[in-house]
């Protein structure tokens, strides 16, 4: 962040994943190196080089509302794809956690700046319709679709799928009446959102925003496209094992789901309301591969871009940064890629990790999950594992196995996508949030301050 | 000193025109583009007409040569490509071989791509048993008779990233989806990544088509079109008080968004500065607007303070406008409370009365509509405006455009869900 913009810290997070539903349950299984990739539970699939993925358990969001939402969300639910039902779940318990539960913030300064993603249509919602107007031949009657088909479909049909939804769910639910986006490029929608919502909040446009992301692709349409796209593992053996980041095994990845959602905040905001600080986000940047004729460059020039532009905007040398949480695909081509433009920017000593091999590919969400991962981590002064990178494919220093202890707090998150679109955020952790007295020594000095000037 | 953004480069994809100035030409002329739904068969729905881009040939902008790569891709990307080529060759900005690539960015508001309808409804007719679909039959059918491109171009994303690639953008690259503000709010959001200095150049805008038959029956469900489908070039009438809801409309708008000192430096040729953004949520209602307008007027009124203009400042406003009874009642009391007594001295239109609803390439396409509106002291009409509703008692040009000098431009565009983005363009002044 530039020093004459104003400082942005994490002081709520809200993480449903499929390791768990909470903070406490995702670190415990995250640090031990635990996956969440099983065979499927949601619906069978047949015919596709997986039947494999990474579900949220139990998820019940009228459970995670919390008291003065259980009414309206019991609602406002039907009209709710699964993808919303994440995104507002996982704000609820970002606001709880950020201690905003009954408000206290004046609602034209907050905004919502979401990732988010393409929802796929729930295939039971339409197959009435299609059905009676398709002829015993097969053949589709566009003109009895269009007088008797359509109004078999559900009044609301349209907006249980705009994009835009869960953005606009929470500004109601959380009268957040500032700045509203929503971001959709599939895996760099979620840091893009939040790069967006510190620049937000840094040229004083916000105090607050509620910012992250929210994808399911545990849909049956959603793992037909992977397939068609090739991107799915192929993986034969113990479903665990199915999504490989930076192995020499790795063959694809596993549709996750999941949402993070994290509440950004002015930081003499957040000192001066006592609020628990996570972390800072020290600095944003984007860019893409831009290559002749689409798709990945093999070098990484994204992601690279992204990278540097982060650390510059964040003020730091490469070597400064303790770990990288790289986006990590699991599949031949991108993470070769990504490993060029690591080794590239940090050399062979800086720790890596990525989170796919243990709760597969959250898409728009995995930039906020991923970013929370890591938070996580340092402020418990670990970084997480990366799960099945059993025989490293790159001479890089990849974290494996076990959580590996570390004292820098610094982290840096990147995702990209398929088309080479690449976003990388910077954040500095805060160990003492865990801890009896969670406020840094230096933040204390400086709530004095503001506590003096009134 | 702070940075400032100008637009050097603009086109455009219309139901009204194939490139910038045919369309500039009809809208001045107050032609419609409305008419029966040609690109399916729609005799029976609720909606039978929208305005259509017509006769379509992608060749012409970039060369026939060059087409084979983009058979199969969706509408939306094909109108990107399209006035993207024309707003990049407007500007001469490629025919710099010193720009920096990783300074050069792409920030789009581009809605989904359509659903392969035919391909689709096949595959879940062949999966149902009794009321439900069999996922198992879905799924295996589905990898063999699904379209590849065409699944991995429902992605609202992919546009900027093709763009990127097509023109060598390595820079900031984003796509935002807020229905129907996206391209409004790309611009505001591309020219506040410009200002802070993370990129100098942007290509930004939006691309869509929600003519197909799931737009066409998402919104009938919605009851947000009109259905007046025996007087298709009537049917768009904001403002009056027969208008009885929008008409889909697709296409493309593209502008390029550079910092004043780099685009001078070039010698580039400036068609206007950007020089206010707001952007706010109603926070209200899943299906409603505010019905005080709240969350207009705070757009309007946060665009109007970046900006430093006054009410009185304002010459003409392209009104988001829809046709819906709604919006146009409550965007006409939003403008009344943002300006003040000088709402009733601006002039205002809504294009939409001709071009439909581009949706999330609205706010793109007006954009540039506002700049046209600059360069040629010329203001678009309301068609079809007739009887004006009792509170719609505004000066919405109705008819004919009008010759006007015109400096600045405030351009509305709200979503559904409550989002909403004004941007304000202005003549560039030293």
């Amino acid at each position: 962040m530039r020093n004459d913009e104003r400082r942005v810290v994490i002081t709520g997070l809200g993480l449903i994943c499929p390791l768990g539903i909470g903070l406490d349950v995702s670190w415990a299984a995250l640090a031990e190196g635990r996956g969440a990739v099983r065979k499927l539970e949601a619906f069978p699939v047949e015919g596709l080089p997986n039947d494999l993925g990474a579900e949220v358990p139990a998820f019940d969001p009228k459970a995670l509302a919390v008291p003065k939402h259980k009414k309206p969300l019991a609602k406002s639910l039907r009209v709710m794809a699964r993808d919303i039902q994440l995104a507002v779940s996982a704000a609820e318990m970002a606001f709880a956690d950020a201690g905003l539960a009954d408000g206290g913030y004046e609602p034209t300064r907050i905004g919502v700046d979401l990732g988010a993603g393409l929802i796929s249509t729930e295939l039971d919602e339409l197959a009435p319709a299609i059905r009676h107007a398709s002829r015993p031949d097969g053949s589709f009657d566009y003109a009895i679709y269009g007088k008797e088909g359509i109004p078999e479909i559900p009044p609301l049909w349209l907006l249980k799928y705009l994009p835009n939804m869960p953005a606009c769910h929470i500004s109601i639910l959380w009268d957040c009446q500032g700045p509203s986006n929503s971001i959709t490029e599939a895996e760099a929608a979620s840091l893009v959102a939040m790069g967006e919502a510190c620049r937000i909040i840094g040229r004083g446009r916000a105090d607050l925003m509620v910012s992250g992301g929210a994808d399911s692709k545990i849909h049956p349409l959603s793992m037909v496209r992977m397939s068609l796209l090739d991107q799915m593992s192929r993986w034969t053996g113990e479903p665990s094992g199915a999504c490989r980041p930076f192995d020499r095994q790795r063959g694809g990845w596993v549709p996750g789901e999941g949402a993070g959602i994290l509440i950004l905040e002015e930081r003499e905001h957040a000192l001066k309301r006592g609020a628990k600080i996570y972390g800072e986000i020290l600095g944003f940047g984007s860019g893409c591969d831009a290559k002749p004729g689409g798709g990945l460059d093999e070098d990484g020039t994204g992601v690279e871009v992204a990278l540097r532009a982060a650390l510059s905007d964040a003020g730091l040398k490469p070597s400064e940064v303790g770990h990288v949480n790289a986006h990590g695909a699991g599949t031949v081509a991108c993470d070769s890629a990504e490993a060029r433009a690591i080794g590239r920017v940090f050399g062979r000593e800086m720790p890596i990790t990525a989170m796919k091999g243990s709760v597969g590919n959250l898409v728009s969400g995995a930039g906020a999950v991923e970013l929370i991962a890591s938070l996580l981590g340092v402020n418990h002064g670990f970084i997480p594992p990366i799960v099945n990178c059993d025989e490293p494919a790159f001479d890089l220093d990849f974290v494996r196995g076990q959580a590996r202890p570390t004292k820098n707090p610094i982290f840096i998150s990147a995702n990209i996508t398929r088309h080479g679109q690449a976003a990388a955020m910077v954040v500095r952790g805060n160990p003492s949030a865990f801890s009896d007295q969670p406020t840094a020594a230096d933040d204390r000095e400086e709530i004095a301050e503001l506590a003096a000037k009134g | 000193m702070a940075r400032r953004v100008v637009v050097t480069g603009m086109g455009m994809v219309t139901p009204v025109g194939r490139d910038l100035e045919s369309t500039w030409k009809a809208l001045q002329e107050g032609k419609s583009g409305v008419g029966p739904i040609s690109l399916f068969e729609a005799s029976s729905f609720p909606t039978r007409i929208a305005a259509e881009v017509k006769d379509f040939d992608l060749g012409s902008y970039i060369g026939q040569d060059q087409v084979d790569r983009w058979a199969d891709h969706c509408r939306n990307t094909v109108f990107a490509i399209a006035a993207a080529k024309m707003a990049i060759d407007q500007s001469g900005l490629l025919d710099d071989s010193s720009l920096d690539r990783t300074r050069f960015g792409v920030y789009l508001g581009s809605g989904e791509g359509q659903q392969d309808f035919p391909r689709f409804v096949d595959l879940v007719n062949r999966s149902t048993h009794g009321a439900h679909v069999s996922t198992a039959d879905f799924t295996r059918e589905g990898l063999k008779s699904l379209h590849p491109i065409q699944e991995a171009e429902q992605e609202p994303g992919t546009p900027a990233g093709h763009l990127a690639s097509l023109f060598g953008a390595k820079g900031h690259n984003a796509n935002c989806l807020t229905a129907c503000a996206a391209s409004a709010q790309a611009i505001g959001e591309a020219t506040e990544v410009i200002r802070r200095g993370d990129a100098d150049v942007i290509l930004s805008g939006g691309t869509h088509s929600m003519i197909h038959p799931f737009g066409v029956t998402g919104f009938n469900l919605l009851t947000a079109l009109s259905t007046r489908n025996d007087d298709p070039e009537r049917a768009s009438r904001p403002f009056d008080r027969d208008r009885d809801g929008f008409i889909l409309g697709e296409g493309a708008g593209m502008l390029i968004l550079e910092e004043l000192e780099h685009a001078r430096k070039r010698g580039a040729t400036i068609h206007g500065e950007v020089v206010g953004y707001g952007s706010t949520a109603d926070a209200f209602r899943l299906t409603d607007t505010h019905d005080e307008g709240r969350g207009a007027i705070a757009a309007i009124r946060e665009a109007m303070a970046e900006a430093k203009v006054n009410p009185s400042d304002i010459d003409y406003i392209n009104a988001h406008g829809t046709s819906t009874s709604v919006n146009d009642s409550i965007e006409t009391l939003a403008i009344k409370r943002a300006l003040g007594a000088s709402a009733y001295e601006v002039a205002i239109s809504s294009t939409k009365s001709m071009m439909g609803h581009l949706i999330a390439a609205g706010g793109g396409v007006e954009a540039i509509i506002c700049l046209l509106a600059m360069r040629d002291g010329v203001v678009p009409p309301t068609v079809n405006l007739d009887n004006p509703d009792t509170d719609c008692d505004l000066d919405y040009i109705p008819h004919h455009a009008r010759r006007k000098t015109v400096d600045v431009t405030l351009s509305n565009s709200f979503g559904f869900g409550g989002q909403n983005v004004s941007l304000i363009l202005k003549r560039m002044t030293s």
